[in-house]
């Protein structure tokens, strides 16, 4: 095994190692060419940009033309913002303009490096999209970048979460739109149920350029961005179920198992249940609604803890996101969950909305003629990446040589032998006064250890999904000299710790010192977090280490039970530092990897039809914005033309028509979602699961093909007849609020389930 | 028949699916022209033995397993059977060893292990049966017939035979990958349907040359051999469905009828493993009573292997119907389906979660088992009626037990994996033209 490890990786530098030698050819031409323009004018700068723009114009595409433009780039960007582009920038420039995803280490310029090929994808004027991390990095890059791109004739603009319809409009109609993944996947759902043609507020989907790559295109695969409508209906009243389950007992009344991902109530939770909201069966199909609002209330109360998966402030539960540690307040867990975990925190319920519409990332960014993107931590996923995408990885080679040291894990046989070994180092690196940053795994875990640090006379400060709101002026402050700083993820990516802090002539006491220690008190799930964690000591060749301090009592092997994969005998030993050891846990990170990949691959393929679905009933729907379209379909139901059709009656006839089209897409989602809940019982029969699902997704949907003819041509029919009936009378209207958020991957869903597969099944 | 002129239509023009079939017809070419290669030292023209100690019995049945190359001495001899076996071991062990049980839910990364475990098991598995292989050629052929001998021709065949079946192996694994349908499945069912057109000439040629009325009788026989085929479909295919409810909320007003979810329960859940038992325990009378003197013993032995007799198709029936509860038991764990509805917050209605579930569950398998376990028998035991009928011996084993089943289930299968490759290209097509009947411009 570990030999085929190896190969795979040489092979795989061997590939970017050719790659840069064709490269590093194109990287000269484009610097010969630089000289060239290096005495033209502002205005004649100004000219070549136009005239390339009518290249692109003529010939269609933008390769031809690519060492031109980027030279042009490398000028301006000497002339605008007075810096000159290192040559790996110019790299990853040529790397991306191919579709691919480079990785690039933390603080090199990534978003530099973005601005040629976005420039040079522009000149087509189908617009560009940058997709940045975080709305405050879309402006802030849009500002910065836009000097050099409104000079060679190009509009920029960006968008933010909280922005007004007409301000999105605007900004997409820009050569180039800097904005987040889900801030454009929003409006595309959005612009979905449009009613007229002038709520589409974005362009066809030409070019994107992805951000940490990675986080978006891989840990958010998964999770469905949707858009709700209010329903008319009452909730459930959660209020009572939350205070029955509050008092149940554990083990006795209710049971979880041995992973902590399920939690059922006992026969004597149930015997409770039954007397006290006087149901003679619980399990009967008439109870279905109390029995469903008691499931959630038992997973809110035991699977999900406060200050761990979500936090409450404002009298709102608001998500941690499990990758980031940032709170991500668009973001809510599925079918109710959130609603009895709300019901739970007696804090207010929200609305509870009906699933209009809803699309994966993965299958979003399909929408694009082409994504590249780039991140620090892309070749542990160089795998997920072809699958899922059919993108390469191209390391791109650091500009200065990384001069981090990282240490070998130190791994402990309990959680305070670990706490033990960690204080111990902690004080000993103070006295230097070199600076710590401790990267943890929950809200819970950074306060209690910051606690632990106070008790030893060490000050320190955190940083956390609860005081987000300080979070510039932590990090800024966390590289001086002697700070020690507690972080969960949200110290990994994009977060930048300067050495010495703001002061620059700190900066070489810090130095001395050591530069910044990173220490982490956890492996994470992906190989990728940690990378990202070590990479904020030695950026940009600074001096720094690593350290990792793990236990066989991490929840990282407990919620995977994975402690059993280890041999006895080096869970007893007291302390190890056996090279053996570290190969069970990267083993461990491996599996768990590996189990995510699969899970990815799974949800796309059962998702790849109902994508199919959508395109085409989307299409379909979209047309009905024409007036010829509504017309011809009045027509046809009516059996001839008609002659006086008012614009009342054609608006009307619209609405009708595109009120079934949302209508019954909801209803598919709903209907598919059911589907999906028990379809893996098939395998009980040796039936292959996806492609039942597949049938009776395609029956559902030739269903509402037809259900939507026919409704149509009732709707229409009676609107000929009675031409001032009212819609809303009739049902027939917009949903009157409508919101996004993202849900959240189902934290215990039993993700062994897709392992259930039987190794000699041979179809007799 | 328009239909189905018309979806080999459709087939050919998806360029993906062609591949597929190009790929599989190809690999399978490879296999079938790999079981005419006989192993190097040995003379082709003096298999007759062999021919004739494979007609019937357990090496009849192993025969047909390695789709003629058994009784052709081939490189193939061994054909996929070590890998089957090395399968079900893995799969037992999985039921009863913790290791194997973490392996599974250890996803793609355990499977690969499992994989590769199965592999080393078969090797070793070839490595006994190829020498015992080898001596039967030894027993069975004129010495006349090996070219070479001695300890070189018994390492280099060892050899060539357990390269042989690893090599089938990865031809199955390449079907299923590159190809279209299980390849070991599909390897199997190739060898026995190998067997079809000779042994329907034969059938054809003596019904001809009996006196008068040949032709009615075999007409009658293709349609005896029709609804037995689908008298078999219905034995794979009956499946009692077990509702089961998901406690899911509802958001606003449902529409029309949800969706039954339901755990499908078949009828016949061993396949076709109680029949291949079975037979195989019924080689074990013969064995034994070359240890006997008795003429008890003999005679009873005799009545057991008669094939067409009463007696060794009582045994075998009755050895199916067991074998089918005690294999049904090992592979259907209504504990283990219990489990994993209480896991998703799934119920049948009005029965509890866990114990109660589990009896519930237990009731209907042991009930449905039964008419399945002696039907299965029944199919098992047809051929020996079709003999008796007259029908040719090569052409009867048509008429049910394994060779039947097994092709009826393949071809099931992989028609079902062809039809689900139309369905997503349909949609290709959708893409463009759209869906909706009443479309734009009618008038």
């Amino acid at each position: 095994m570990g030999k085929y490890f190896k190969f795979k990786k040489s092979r795989k530098n061997d590939i970017s190692i050719s790659n840069h030698k064709n490269t590093k050819h194109l990287i000269s031409k484009i610097k010969t060419h630089c000289q060239l323009i290096t005495n033209y004018s502002d205005g004649e700068l100004r000219q070549l940009s136009s005239k390339l723009k009518a290249e692109v114009a003529t010939a269609g595409d933008s390769t031809n033309i690519m060492i031109e433009a980027y030279a042009l780039v490398y000028e301006t960007c000497i002339r605008k913002l007075k810096i000159t582009p290192y040559d790996v920038q110019l790299i990853g420039a040529v790397s991306l303009h191919s579709g691919k995803i480079i990785e690039m280490p933390t603080g090199e310029g990534k978003t530099l490096t973005a601005v040629f090929p976005a420039f040079l994808n522009a000149l087509s004027g189908k617009g560009v999209h940058v997709l940045t991390f975080n709305d405050y990095l879309a402006v802030r890059d849009a500002k910065w970048m836009s000097p050099i791109l409104n000079f060679l004739g190009l509009s920029v603009g960006y968008i933010t979460g909280d922005m007004e319809n007409n301000k999105r409009k605007e900004a997409y109609n820009c050569d180039i739109t800097y904005t987040t993944a889900k801030n454009v996947g929003f409006d595309y759902l959005s612009s979905s149920i449009a009613y007229c043609k002038e709520d589409i507020i974005h362009r066809p989907f030409h070019y994107a350029i992805v951000d940490e790559a990675d986080a978006i295109l891989i840990d958010e695969a998964r999770n469905p961005l949707v858009l709700s409508g209010e329903v008319g209906k009452s909730n459930y009243d959660f209020a009572p179920i939350a205070k029955f389950v509050s008092e149940l007992e554990d083990k006795s009344d209710f049971d979880t198992d041995e992973f902590k991902r399920n939690v059922y109530l006992t026969e004597k939770g149930i015997n409770k249940a039954e007397r006290l909201f006087q149901v003679d069966n619980l399990f009967d199909e008439n109870s279905i609604e109390l029995l469903s609002t008691i499931n959630l209330s038992l997973q809110a109360r035991v699977l999900l803890k406060r200050n761990v998966d979500y936090i409450v402030r404002d009298n709102k539960v608001l998500l941690v996101d499990e990758f980031t540690g940032r709170i991500v307040s668009d973001r809510k867990w599925k079918d109710g969950l959130q609603l009895a975990v709300e019901a739970k925190e007696k804090v207010k319920l929200q609305a509870d909305g009906k699933i209009l519409t809803m699309i994966t990332m993965s299958h979003f960014f399909e929408k694009y003629n082409k994504v590249s993107g780039m991140t620090a931590t892309a070749s542990e996923s160089s795998e997920e990446f072809h699958t899922l995408y059919n993108l390469e990885v191209v390391t791109v080679p650091s500009n200065k040589t990384c001069l981090r040291v990282d240490e070998p894990n130190l791994i402990f046989a309990s959680k305070s032998e670990k706490y033990d070994a960690l204080l111990n180092d902690v004080q000993n690196r103070c006295k230097k006064g070199q600076p710590i940053l401790i990267g943890t795994l929950t809200v819970d875990e950074s306060e209690q250890l910051a606690q632990m640090l106070r008790d030893h006379g060490i000050s320190c400060k955190i940083l956390n999904a609860k005081n987000d709101a300080l979070e510039a002026e932590i990090i800024s402050e966390a590289g001086k000299f002697g700070a020690v700083t507690i972080s969960t993820n949200m110290a990994g990516r994009g977060t930048d710790i300067l050495l010495g802090g703001k002061d620059a002539s700190e900066k070489e006491k810090v130095v001395n010192a050591g530069g910044l220690y990173v220490i982490s008190t956890n492996l994470h799930e992906s190989s990728r977090i940690d990378n990202q964690l070590r990479g904020r000591a030695g950026r940009q060749g600074d001096i720094g280490s690593s350290q990792f301090y793990i236990s066989y009592k991490d929840d990282l092997m407990c919620r995977y039970n994975l402690q059993d994969t280890l041999p006895k005998k080096l869970i007893n030993a007291r302390k190890n530092k056996i090279e053996k050891t570290q190969e069970y846990f990267s083993h461990t990170q491996r599996v768990i990897e590996g189990q995510m990949n699969e899970l990815s691959t799974m949800h796309y393929e059962y998702s790849s039809l109902i994508e199919k679905q959508r395109k085409i009933h989307y299409d379909e729907r979209q047309a009905f914005l024409d007036d010829g379209a509504v017309i011809d379909r009045i027509n046809s139901v009516n059996g001839r033309v008609i002659e006086d059709c008012t614009s009342e009656i054609l608006v009307k006839a619209r609405n009708i028509i595109l009120f079934q089209f949302d209508k019954f897409w909801s209803q598919h989602i709903d209907y598919i979602s059911e589907v999906k809940e028990g379809i893996h019982l098939l395998r009980y029969a040796k039936q292959n699961p996806l492609r039942e699902f597949q049938k009776y997704t395609d029956t559902n949907f030739k269903e509402i093909a037809n259900h939507i003819d026919f409704e149509l041509k009732e709707g229409i029919e009676f609107l000929l007849k009675n031409s001032n009936m009212n819609l809303e009378d009739m049902g027939i209207k917009k949903p009157s609020s409508t919101w996004t958020y993202i849900i959240n991957d189902n934290p215990f869903e039993n993700k062994y389930e897709i392992s259930f597969t039987d190794s000699s099944y041979l179809g007799f | 028949m328009k239909r189905f002129i018309e979806t080999l239509k459709n087939i050919w023009k998806i360029e993906d699916l062609k591949d597929r079939i190009l790929n599989t017809l190809g690999l399978i070419l490879i296999y079938r022209l790999g079981t005419r290669v006989v192993l190097p030292g040995i003379d082709p023209s003096q298999l007759a033995a062999l021919r004739d100690q494979t007609s019937g019995g357990v090496l009849g049945l192993l025969d047909m397993f390695s789709g003629g190359a058994f009784s052709n001495a081939s490189i193939f001899a061994l054909g996929i059977m070590p890998y089957i076996s090395a399968s079900i071991v893995i799969q037992l062990l999985g039921m009863a060893v913790p290791y194997f049980q973490r392996m599974q839910r250890e996803g793609e990364s355990g499977r690969r292990k499992i994989n590769q475990i199965t592999r080393y098991l078969t090797v070793a598995i070839l490595l006994l049966q190829a020498p015992s292989y080898l001596g039967n050629l030894q027993a069975q052929l004129p010495a006349s017939a090996f070219a070479l001998s001695g300890v070189f021709f018994n390492i280099s065949s060892i050899a060539i035979l357990t390269a042989g079946t690893m090599f089938v192996m990865w031809l199955g694994e390449r079907i299923t990958d590159k190809g279209i349908g299980n390849g070991i499945s599909l390897i199997i069912m190739i060898g026995i349907i190998a067997r079809l057109p000779s042994a329907l000439w034969v059938e054809l040629i003596s019904r001809i040359n009996e006196q008068g009325g040949g032709l009615v009788m075999f007409l009658v026989e293709m349609i005896a051999l029709a609804v037995v085929v689908a008298l078999t479909i219905l034995l794979i295919q009956g499946t009692r469905r077990i509702p089961v409810q998901y406690a899911k909320r509802i958001v606003g007003n449902k529409q029309y009828g949800g969706v039954r979810q339901y755990i499908p329960l078949k009828v016949n859940a061993s396949g076709v493993m109680p029949i291949i038992f079975a037979q195989a325990i019924m080689f074990l009378p013969i064995v034994l009573v070359g240890f006997s003197e008795s003429d008890a013993a003999t005679g009873i032995a005799a009545a057991l292997a008669d094939n067409t007799g009463f007696w060794y198709n009582f045994v075998t029936a009755v050895l199916i119907v067991l074998f089918t509860y005690f294999y049904t038991a090992i592979i259907i764990n209504p504990n283990q389906m219990a489990e994993d509805m209480k896991k998703n917050g799934g119920f049948i209605p009005g029965v509890k979660p866990g114990r109660k579930t589990v009896e519930f569950l237990d009731t209907v398998m042991s009930r449905i088992t039964l008419p399945g376990s002696i039907f299965l028998a029944l199919v098992a035991i047809l051929p020996a009626f079709a003999m008796i009928a007259g029908i040719e011996r090569s052409f009867a084993y048509f008429y049910g037990g394994t060779s039947l089943l097994i092709m009826v289930g393949v071809v099931l299968d992989t028609l079902q994996q062809v039809e689900s490759h139309l369905l997503m290209r349909h949609y290709d097509g959708l893409m463009k033209s759209g869906r909706i009947k009443g479309g734009r411009s009618v008038i």
